[in-house]
Formats: C-alpha cells, structure tokens, sequence
C-alpha cells in the first residue's frame, strides 16, 4: 500500500527551495494553519485518553 | 538528474493563460496532495529542445494525464488553439499502440460542461469526459476521486481536507510571493509546484 508522502522534482524555478520554505515557515507562523492545530489538538486529546 | 517514477508522475495538459491560473493552480496542489508529481512542457525551457520531442517524452514518463480540451475559443489571431486536444491525442496514441508500460496509462479528461464536446470533437464519443464548470471546487473533487480510483489507493486524502488546505495556501499566497520578492505575473509552473512541495511538507 503506498502511503502519503510529498514527493518532489528537481526543478528549475525563480528562487531556492531554501527560500520557499522560509518563506512559507513565516507565513504560516503569523497565519497559523487551522487545519493543523486541529490535527495537534485530535493528537493531544488521543495522547491523554490513552494515558489514562 | 533523479527521474520520478512512472507510476507516480501525472501529465499535465491545460490550458495555461491568466483565466486558467485558479484551475490549472487547484489541479497541481490536488496532484501533490494526493501524492503525485505535476510534469508539464512548461517544466523545462530550451531554445534548442524540440518541443514536441519534449512532450513525447514527458508523455512517455507518465502514467497518469489530466487533459483540459475546454479552450475552444478563438485567440487573438480568430483561429483556435489545438495543442490541448493534439497532446491528448498522443496519450491515446501511447496508451493504443504502447509497450505494456504505456497501455496502463490512464486519463482524466475535462471540459467545461459533460457533453459539450460532442460538438467540437464527435471522436471522443462514448468517452467519459467531466464537466468542471470552471469551478476549482469540482476540479478538486473530480481530480481526487479519479486520482484515487485510477492509482488503487484506499487511504487517499479526502477531497474535503484538499479543498480546506487550497484554500488556506491561497489565502497566504500573496504574503509568501511578498517575501519570496515575487508576483503572480512572473510566476513560473516550476516556482508554484516547489511552493506547493514545500507547503505540504511544512503542513502535512
């Protein structure tokens, strides 16, 4: 079974991927991603339950 | 050069003018997202290449095609643009007459409206083609259920969660094209698809 996994190219493009990926990291760090922080809550939540 | 593998790789064939930027933009963060690489004939840019043989070639390394035929009208010079149909017409001629590796090839072909088609190009008759309506939504749903059914895969992300994560990296698009000292209009094919690897591995 293939599970999910971001797969890349070499490609050539305007700016490194080095900058992409801060860029992004800055981005999404003064606009949390809600999506995310639903999964880490679900996690969190997951973590506790089985704990107890 | 590192290639992708066969079964991983999806031919892009779409229209690629302004009007065109919201659908061919939610086609390439579904591909990804579902884990797939985008190949197009926009990927690579030599003077000295032969464009068709590049497209054969991209052609043949691909086992997947989306295919856009929606483009029907007339361009600036009153005569429409052909290059859509005519590289789907390679798929099929790939997937047709093929070793065993291209006769898996498997395609998904939209128009703006179901049948549409039937009045512009009667030889796809019989052949399943989705209506888009030129809605990014459907494209996404579309693009999803048939990237899941054609590769087999039963733990596919589902559309809903492709369509909330779109809509977040467009809402931060145009901050992240700020800091990366970029602009929608110099943007490349190449430039969205490694913004979009990134994304998705910072936000998986």
């Amino acid at each position: 079974m293939k599970t999910f996994e971001v797969l890349t190219m070499e490609r050539k493009t305007s700016f490194t991927r080095e900058a992409a990926r801060e860029a992004i990291k800055a981005v999404y760090a003064e606009f949390p991603s809600t999506i995310k922080r639903k999964k880490q809550v679900a996690k969190k939540a997951e973590r506790v339950m089985s704990s107890k | 050069m590192k290639q992708v593998p066969y079964e991983d790789a999806v031919f892009i064939n779409c229209p690629f003018d302004d009007a065109y930027v919201p659908l061919l933009r939610a086609i390439v963060f579904t591909v990804m997202r579902c884990g797939f690489v985008c190949r197009s004939a926009m990927e690579e840019d030599n003077g000295l290449q032969n464009r068709l043989d590049k497209i054969q070639r991209i052609i043949a390394q691909c086992k997947y095609g989306v295919h856009d035929i929606s483009r029907t009208d007339l361009n600036a010079n009153d005569l429409p643009r052909f290059n859509m149909p005519f590289e789907l017409g390679l798929f099929f001629g790939a997937h047709r007459f093929g070793n065993l590796k291209q006769r898996s090839k498997n395609a998904l072909i939209f128009d703006v409206e179901r049948f549409r088609y039937q009045a512009f190009i009667s030889d796809l008759n019989g052949v399943d083609i989705k209506e888009h309506q030129n809605n990014p939504v459907i494209v996404i749903q579309k693009l999803r259920n048939w990237l899941c059914i054609a590769s087999g895969q039963k733990h596919m992300v589902g559309y809903n969660m492709i369509i909330a994560a779109y809509k977040e990296l467009c809402e931060r698009f145009a901050a992240i094209l700020k800091r990366l000292g970029m602009d929608n209009d110099n943007l490349t094919f190449n430039d969205f698809c490694l913004i979009v690897e990134e994304q998705l591995k910072q936000n998986i």
